[in-house]
């Protein structure tokens, strides 16, 4: 075993000592850096460069000149109407140096003010001024009640329990406390649950047991998170939904290099074996008193080893520049699911491990076959060349057949090395399955495998 | 004495054509064996059955007791090699390629890799990539990376290819060395007879994959007539000459296209025969320019002469 691992240092060592590998390596840094900063920074520095209220000034100037506009009558058009409300809107929010980030912007009750004051009661104008001025945030929220009861009074318990929530808890509006945004999302849970238990008792038609089971979720996971006071939930980010502080954003688009560790797996495989027989430097490994297939499997080691080995700098270079970019406050919070009713609580880092992995598959099998086919005819420009194609190009091959309506596409080795998305059933064969997926793999495997073996220890060098 | 490599009955195939045929020998510890024979006559087919590179057909090849066939690690544990030119990982230095090859044996130490480089002599260039090597550079590191280990039993192949004089004298001496100092059974190929007397004690000779003759060194060099010494006289009547050195010396004196005298005489009577020789062709008045003694020439005649009427040669 010693001398084995020491076989596969020799074969490590040798290809660090390749100034390709190293270029490949700071191409992958290079591209994981960049990854980070646009799936995690980007959006910070472009907000603070493009603010709202430059554009304010201007919109108050081009709306003033319609705000006298009458019909034929002589009275204001609704064009008229609509504008004088954008020019009390625009200017009460210059008057007073209100922010774009004031929750009196951002939850539209300035411009809510704007319209009673031009088309409402003389009453709710004066009412809405007073909320605005004094910053009144109960309020606020008893104001919106009223309209929410008012337009949908069937909902009445459940805009009062978020009300009340909201008001007890001295929740802030807008965006800046991450509770306003999850009770708004569990009072539209609530109101689904309320639509679709409404449409069951109907026996209508229109019931959808799959949406009211998300409402369901998005409830308990909402209170879950309210009453333990979780402010993000990093299973967000695996769900393609922006998470929190965007901490698991970046680390989930990481998975995406996973495709370039591929491309340096197929490289490095395709000319391992290759390489020794062109610089005829074979012969010197082959007298060494070591078994051929030991030799092979050294290289094929080794060749996974430098894999797995940049997959773990690639984790480990996004989790660093992720916690530098977001600060990394939800870099410890548990993943939160709901199973059987129940919201469970999981580590995104083992969820992550576990996609790594399962990107890892075509990333192994397609290496594998650039390994058999180098050991095969010694070149590694085919072997390379081969293995790329059918790296880069499989994908689209099973997208063809699939539009041409060939079933058979399935059973293809390129339509089954994403086991994620068999197992999420988006890859557009319905009768895909996991097991039948392992199965064709581990065939490949096995044919590229001994391929390799019988194109090395029997072949005469 | 125990045989280091022991060959039995060794054939060869590759592809429809036979390479070696038949071959049995043994070579020992303290000596250098010199595998002799013309381009495409097998040479470096059996040296690369002995080494593992090819399989065997049939027979039997042994290394320090162990069957190579059977017990393949064992056996290439107490080998060590060049097979043609000596070819290294040109992008790591020439130390880090020792290195590779300790790695792959085991139980190489620092100290016996600084000592190996010494005495190859290349302790100053070691650390350079051998990208910038020179070929009699790599050849030296190839005869390193075939002793680090200690191997009771050294195959090169060509081992003299691309040195210098001075690096061929070295590697004679090195070889020298291992054999008759260490121990070591040294097996070296050559299509240079001339090399081969001066580095080996016993030498096999081959053709067109046949082992024609296993004989020591001192045998080859007396069928070659080596026990006399010729010498070429160059005289101002080459006619007058012949005449009278035929009837002094009894032998039949001819002038060479060159218009010289070849004479031979018997080894232990050279310098008496040489001084008469030198005396009747003054007494008899005809001008003695010089007298040089003839190298062995016959030597390659011999090793010819064992090699030949084989059909055409494969280079």
């Amino acid at each position: 075993m010693a001398k084995f691992l020491r076989l596969v240092g020799n074969e490590w060592k040798k290809q660090f000592s390749r100034v390709a590998t190293w270029i490949m390596l700071v191409l992958l840094v290079a591209s994981t850096i960049f990854f980070a900063f646009f799936s995690g920074l980007s959006g910070r520095i472009f907000s603070s460069f493009y603010s709202e209220d430059i554009f304010w000034q201007s919109e108050l100037e081009y709306n003033e000149q319609y705000v006298n506009e009458v019909d034929k009558e002589g009275n204001p058009t609704d064009y008229a109407l609509d504008c004088q409300v954008r020019v009390a809107f625009y200017r009460y929010l210059i008057d007073h140096g209100v922010s774009p980030e004031d929750w009196r912007y951002i939850t539209g009750l300035v411009m809510d003010m704007a319209e009673a004051s031009v088309r409402g009661t003389q009453e709710e104008a004066a009412r809405l001024t007073a909320i605005v001025e004094q910053q009144n945030v109960r309020a606020y929220y008893e104001w919106r009640l009223e309209q929410q009861i008012a337009a949908e009074p069937a909902y009445e318990a459940i805009y009062r329990w978020a009300a009340d929530y909201l008001i007890s808890h001295n929740v802030t509006p807008g965006n800046s406390d991450w509770r306003s945004g999850v009770v708004s999302d569990v009072m539209n849970a609530k109101i689904e649950i309320a639509k679709q238990e409404r449409l069951l008792k109907e026996e209508s038609a229109d019931y959808s047991g799959s949406r009211y089971e998300k409402a369901r979720n998005t409830e308990l996971l909402g209170l879950y998170r309210l009453e333990h006071g979780q402010k993000s939930n990093p299973a967000d980010a695996f769900d393609g939904r922006s998470s929190g502080d965007g901490f698991w954003d970046v680390m989930v688009s990481s998975l995406t290099l996973i495709t370039l560790v591929g491309l340096i797996c197929i490289v490095i495989g395709g000319s391992i074996v290759a390489n020794e027989f062109s610089a005829g430097t074979i012969k010197f490994l082959l007298i060494a008193p070591v078994k051929r297939w030991k030799i092979l499997t050294s290289k094929y080691v080794a060749t996974l080893f430098i894999g797995a080995a940049a997959s773990v700098a690639v984790f480990l270079l996004t989790f660093l520049l992720s916690l530098a970019f977001t600060g990394g406050a939800d870099a410890f919070l548990p993943a939160l699911s709901v199973k059987g009713g129940v919201v469970v609580k999981s580590s995104p880092y083992l969820r992550l491990l576990g996609l790594y992995l399962l990107a890892g598959v075509k990333v192994v099998v397609m290496t594998t076959l650039a390994f058999a086919v180098s050991s095969l005819v010694h070149s590694s420009a085919l072997a390379i060349g081969i293995s790329m194609f059918a790296y880069l190009a499989g994908n689209l091959i099973v997208t063809i057949l699939q539009l041409m309506n060939l079933d058979f596409a399935r059973y293809l080795i390129f339509a089954n090395m994403d086991f994620a998305a068999i197992l999420q059933k988006t890859t557009g064969f319905v009768h895909h399955s996991l097991p039948v997926a392992i199965v064709i793999v581990v065939l490949h495997m096995i044919v590229f495998l001994l391929t390799a073996w019988d194109g090395f220890v029997r072949r005469e060098v | 004495m125990e045989a280091i490599l022991k060959i039995e009955h060794l054939s060869k195939t590759l592809g429809s054509r036979e390479i070696l045929h038949d071959i049995s020998f043994e070579t020992y510890g303290g000596e250098v064996f010199g595998f002799l024979g013309p381009n495409g006559a097998g040479k470096t087919t059996l040296i690369k059955v002995v080494v593992g590179l090819l399989t065997l057909d049939t027979g039997k090849v042994t290394i320090a007791g162990k069957d190579l066939a059977k017990d393949f690690e064992a056996a290439l544990a107490n080998l060590g090699a060049i097979v043609e030119n000596p070819e290294f990982y040109k992008f790591l230095s020439g130390y880090d390629n020792l290195l590779q090859f300790a790695n792959m044996r085991g139980g190489v130490e620092k100290e016996r890799i600084d000592e190996v480089v010494r005495m190859v002599g290349l302790e100053n260039r070691i650390r350079e990539k051998v990208g910038r090597y020179s070929l009699g550079m790599r050849q030296r590191l190839g005869v390193a990376q075939a002793i680090l280990h200690r191997p009771k039993l050294l195959v090169l192949d060509e081992p003299t290819n691309g040195l210098d004089p001075a690096g061929i004298k070295d590697l004679r001496d090195v070889l020298k060395n291992l054999a008759h100092k260490e121990g070591v059974a040294v097996m070296v190929s050559s299509h240079l007879m001339s090399e081969m007397e001066l580095m080996c004690d016993r030498v096999g000779v081959i053709a067109n994959g046949v082992l024609r003759s296993v004989h020591p060194i001192e045998e080859l060099v007396s069928a070659a007539g080596i026990g006399q010494e010729e010498f070429v006289f160059s005289v101002d009547d080459p006619e007058k000459g012949a005449e009278v050195l035929s009837h002094a010396f009894e032998t039949e004196v001819k002038p060479n296209e060159e218009g010289k005298l070849d004479l031979t005489f018997p080894k232990e009577e050279a310098q008496t025969s040489l001084a008469r020789a030198n005396r009747i062709l003054i007494e008899s008045g005809i001008s003695l320019y010089t007298v040089s003694k003839k190298e062995n020439r016959r030597l390659e005649d011999v090793f010819i002469e064992l090699t030949r009427g084989e059909g055409k040669q494969i280079g």
